[in-house]
C-alpha cells in the first residue's frame, strides 16, 4: 500500500500546486484590473494629466509597434494627456472586453468589428460630442453610415476591406478560359471547365462559422436580396432562397467545388487557393499580403464579384470601429487622440501596415494612386454593401444563418426550408 | 497533513485534570482549522465566489454587450431546455465522454498490466507513455488535424501509398469519421494518466495473493478477475470520476479539430457554452448550460462514488 499513498501524496501536492497557481494568476489579474480601473475613475486627473485608456485590436505584428509610437508622438505634441494602450489580439478581444464592460471598467477607446450590442446597453458616447467638423467630413458616407444607429453615429470607421474573385491565371490558361466570370452562369460553366480540363476543383466556397455570413451575403446580395428590409429580417425572401439555391448546386448537383465546404474556413482555403489547388475563390482585399509571403509564385488575378444576370454589382464591405465609452472623463483629449490618429499621413501609414483599405477619402484617393490593384479594390467602396450590425441580434442570426447554410449544402435540409426556419428564429423575441 | 499536526499536538499528553483536557480538545478542534483557513480562504475566493457568479448570471437577463439586466427566474434555463440543439449536445457529450473514458480505462488496465511486467526497455516504454500526456492538449489536438488533414494529411499519404485508398479522405468533414477520429485523440491522451494510476496500484498488490490464489489453482484470467480488479478498486474509483469530470470539461480537442461544426453536429457542452457566451454573446443562456453540467458532473460524482463506497 506505501506506493499507493505515495501515488496520493503527489497527486495532493499536484493539485494543491495547480490551485496557487491559479490563486496567484487571480490576485496579478485582479491587480491588473485595478489599475485599468483607477484610471477609468480619473484618478489621472489629479496628477494635472489628463488620462485615456485605448483598448486596440491587434491586426498583424505591426499593430503594436506602430500604435506605440503613434502614442508616444502623440503624448510629446500633447504633455497633458497620457494615453494607455493595450493592444489585444482578436482571438480573446471578445472575451476581455465582455470582462470589462460587465465589470464596469471600460476603455475610453474601443476598437472592436461591433458596437451596435454596447449602443443598445447606452454605453457609449454619440461621436459627434468628440469629432471634430472637419475629421467627420473625412470620412466615406457610406462607411459613416455603418456606424449610425437611430439616427446617432457611435462607431467610427477605422478599417475596411472588400472582396473580389481571385483566379488562378495558370489554371485558366490550361483550361483554354480567357476571361474571369461577370455572372453567376458563366461561374459555373468556368467552374466546370476547370475541373473537366485540369481536375482541380473549380471553386473554392468556405462555409464555417469562421466567416460564412461573407459567402451567404454574395449570393442574396448577388441576386437583390438582403439580410433585413428596414427593421425586419427577410432571410426567406424568394431572392435569398434563390442564391442558397444556387450555392447548394455549385455543391451538390454541378459538384465544380471543393469538396466539403463546411470543413473548410476562409483563410484555410486562401491556403489551398495559394498551392494552386483551386481554381477561383471570393476573399478580401488583403489576399495579395498574405500571398506575397506565402505563395509567391502564383499567378492569379482579381476581378469583381459575379452576379446573377441583369442584377446589380455590389461589393462587401466589412469594417472595424472605433467607439468611445461614456465612462470616459476626458472628451477632449479622446477628440484630439482621435483627430491626431486620422491625421492623412498618420492613418495612411497605418492602413499600408496592415494591408487594409482606408475609410476616410484623402488617405483612399492617395492610396489609390500608389497601387493599381489598391486603385481597382478601392474603386468599389462606393458600391459596399456592410452586414447589419447596427441590429445587435446580428451575431446571434450570423451563427444561426451558417448553420441553415451548412444544413442546404450537405443536403440535410432543402435551401428553402433551412430560411424559411432562419426566419423564424430571426423573428421570436 | 495538516491533520495530521493538530491531532499529534493533542494526542500525546497524559491524561490529566478536566479542565486542562477540555482546553486540549478545544485547541486540538480549532488548531486544524487555523491551519486549513488559508487554503479555506483560497477555495472560498477562487471556487465559491465565482460558482456563486455563476449561478447569479444563469438567474439574470444578460444584455448583448454582457450588462446584468435583473434577475429572470429560470428564464435562461428554459431557453436552453427548449433548443433542440441542446439535446443533440447532450447526446454528444454523452458518447464522448463515455467512449473515451470507457475505452480508454479498459486499455489502460492492459498497458498497466504490460508495463508491470519485468522486460528489457521497461523503463523507456513507462516514459514513452508519458509522453502525449506531457505535451499541451493543444498542441496534440493540432498535430492530429494536420495528420487527419484533407490535402496534406499523412494519414491520407500513407493509406494512398499502401493502396487501402485511391482518393483522399476528408476525415474532419462528416461527424461519421470527426467524431470517432477526435474520441481517439481524447484516448490517446486520457491513457497516459490512467495507465500510470493503475500501473501504481498494480505494484501495491502483494505478490502472495498471486501465488496463493495459484496454489488454490486460479489461471490468469481468474487471477485477474478475483485478484486483479478488486484490488484495483481505488484506482479505478478516481480514475473514473476525475477522466469523467475531465473529459466532460475537454475543450482544446474538439475546438480545435472541428469547432463543433457542422451544424453542431460535433458540439459537446463545453463547446456549445462556449460559442453561446462568446461568439453569440448569449451570456445568460451559457451560464444556464454550465449550471446544467455543474449539476450533471456533481451527480455524476455522488452517485459513483456512493456506490463505490456503499461496496466497501
Amino acid at each position: 500500500m506505501k506506493n499507493w499513498r505515495t501515488v496520493h501524496r503527489v497527486m495532493t501536492t499536484a493539485v494543491l500546486t495547480a490551485m496557487m497557481s491559479t490563486a496567484l494568476l487571480a490576485c496579478s489579474k485582479s491587480g491588473g484590473e485595478d489599475q485599468a480601473g483607477a484610471s477609468g475613475s480619473g484618478a489621472g486627473d489629479s496628477g494635472g494629466k489628463k488620462e485615456i485608456t485605448f483598448v486596440a485590436a491587434q491586426y498583424s505584428n505591426q499593430t503594436e509597434p506602430f500604435l506605440k509610437k503613434m502614442v508616444a508622438e502623440f503624448e510629446q505634441a500633447n504633455p497633458d494627456i497620457k494615453v494607455k494602450l493595450q493592444v489585444v489580439g482578436w482571438d480573446v478581444l471578445e472575451q476581455s472586453v465582455n470582462t470589462m464592460v460587465s465589470t464596469k471598467q471600460t476603455p475610453d477607446i474601443l476598437n472592436m468589428n461591433t458596437y451596435a450590442a454596447f449602443a443598445d446597453d447606452d454605453l457609449l458616447v454619440p461621436l459627434d460630442e468628440v469629432l471634430t467638423p472637419e475629421l467627420k467630413g473625412k470620412f466615406y458616407e457610406s462607411f459613416f453610415k455603418a456606424g449610425e444607429m437611430n439616427g446617432k453615429a457611435y462607431g467610427l470607421p477605422l478599417l475596411a476591406s472588400v472582396r473580389g474573385l481571385y483566379y488562378n491565371k495558370e489554371l485558366f490558361e490550361k483550361a483554354g478560359i480567357k476571361e474571369p466570370p461577370k455572372t453567376w452562369e458563366e461561374l459555373r460553366q468556368t467552374a466546370k471547365t476547370i475541373k473537366e480540363k485540369t481536375g482541380v476543383d473549380g471553386f473554392g466556397l468556405p462555409m464555417t462559422a469562421f466567416e460564412g455570413q461573407a459567402d451567404f451575403s454574395y449570393y442574396i446580395w448577388g441576386n437583390g436580396g438582403d439580410w433585413k428590409k428596414g427593421d425586419k429580417w427577410v432571410l426567406n425572401s424568394p431572392e435569398n432562397v434563390e442564391g442558397l439555391q444556387f450555392m447548394t448546386d455549385l455543391v451538390r448537383k454541378d459538384k465544380v467545388t471543393n469538396p466539403e465546404p463546411t470543413a473548410i474556413n476562409r483563410d484555410e482555403l486562401q491556403k489551398v487557393f495559394g498551392a494552386g489547388k483551386v481554381g477561383m475563390m471570393i476573399t478580401a482585399n488583403f489576399l495579395p499580403t498574405i500571398l506575397k509571403a506565402d505563395a509567391p509564385n502564383l499567378k492569379y488575378g482579381v476581378a469583381p464579384i459575379p452576379v446573377n444576370e441583369g442584377k446589380q454589382p455590389f461589393n462587401l464591405g466589412v469594417q472595424d470601429f472605433l467607439m468611445v465609452f461614456k465612462s470616459t472623463k476626458n472628451k477632449d483629449a479622446v477628440g484630439k487622440f482621435l483627430s491626431f490618429l486620422y491625421e492623412d499621413k498618420r492613418y495612411e501609414e497605418f492602413m499600408k501596415n496592415e494591408g487594409m483599405l482606408p475609410a476616410t477619402k484623402p488617405v483612399g484617393e492617395s492610396m489609390a494612386k500608389q497601387d493599381e490593384l489598391t486603385g481597382q479594390f478601392i474603386s468599389q467602396l462606393p458600391i459596399a454593401k456592410f452586414y447589419p450590425l447596427t441590429d445587435p441580434r446580428f451575431t446571434e442570426i450570423r451563427l444561426e444563418t451558417v448553420k441553415a447554410v451548412q444544413q442546404a449544402l450537405l443536403g440535410q435540409k432543402s435551401p428553402k426550408d433551412a430560411l424559411d426556419a432562419l426566419q423564424k428564429v430571426a423573428e421570436q423575441k | 497533513m495538516n491533520m495530521h499536526n493538530g491531532a499529534a499536538a493533542a494526542e500525546p499528553k497524559p491524561a490529566g485534570g478536566r479542565r486542562t483536557r477540555r482546553r486540549l480538545r478545544l485547541a486540538g478542534g480549532l488548531a486544524p482549522y487555523l491551519w486549513l483557513a488559508p487554503s479555506l480562504l483560497l477555495i472560498i475566493l477562487v471556487t465559491i465566489f465565482p460558482i456563486f457568479e455563476l449561478f447569479s448570471t444563469a438567474l439574470s437577463k444578460v444584455s448583448l454587450s454582457g450588462v446584468k439586466k435583473g434577475y429572470v427566474g429560470l428564464q435562461n434555463f428554459s431557453n436552453v431546455l427548449r433548443d433542440p440543439v441542446f439535446w443533440g449536445v447532450l447526446k454528444n457529450t454523452l458518447i464522448w465522454t463515455v467512449g473515451v473514458v470507457g475505452i480508454s480505462t479498459v486499455l489502460s488496465l492492459g498497458i498497466a498490466q504490460l508495463l508491470n511486467q519485468e522486460f528489457p526497455g521497461r523503463r523507456l516504454v513507462r516514459s514513452a507513455l508519458i509522453v502525449p500526456w506531457a505535451v499541451s492538449l493543444i498542441i496534440t489536438s493540432v498535430i492530429w488535424r494536420w495528420i487527419l488533414d484533407y490535402h496534406y494529411g499523412a494519414l491520407n499519404l500513407i493509406l494512398q501509398k499502401l493502396h487501402l485508398i485511391d482518393q483522399n479522405i476528408y476525415w474532419l468533414a462528416s461527424p461519421a469519421t470527426s467524431f470517432p477520429a477526435m474520441i481517439g485523440v481524447g484516448i490517446f491522451v486520457t491513457i497516459p494518466f490512467t495507465s500510470f494510476l493503475f500501473l501504481a496500484g498494480l505494484q501495491a498488490i502483494p505478490g502472495e495473493l498471486y501465488e496463493s490464489a495459484g496454489v488454490d489453482g486460479a489461471n490468469g484470467w481468474s487471477k485477474f478477475v478475483h485478484v486483479t480488479l478488486p484490488m484495483l478498486r481505488q484506482p479505478l474509483m478516481i480514475s473514473t470520476v476525475l477522466n469523467t469530470i475531465y473529459v466532460f470539461n475537454s475543450f482544446p480537442i474538439i475546438w480545435s479539430m472541428t469547432k463543433g461544426e457542422p451544424v453542431n453536429q460535433t458540439d459537446t457542452i463545453i463547446t456549445y457554452l462556449y460559442k453561446l457566451a462568446f461568439v453569440a454573446h448569449k451570456m445568460g443562456d451559457a451560464a444556464a448550460v454550465s449550471v446544467i453540467s455543474f449539476l450533471l458532473l456533481l451527480l455524476f460524482s455522488v452517485a459513483y462514488i456512493g456506490l463505490v463506497m456503499r461496496r466497501e
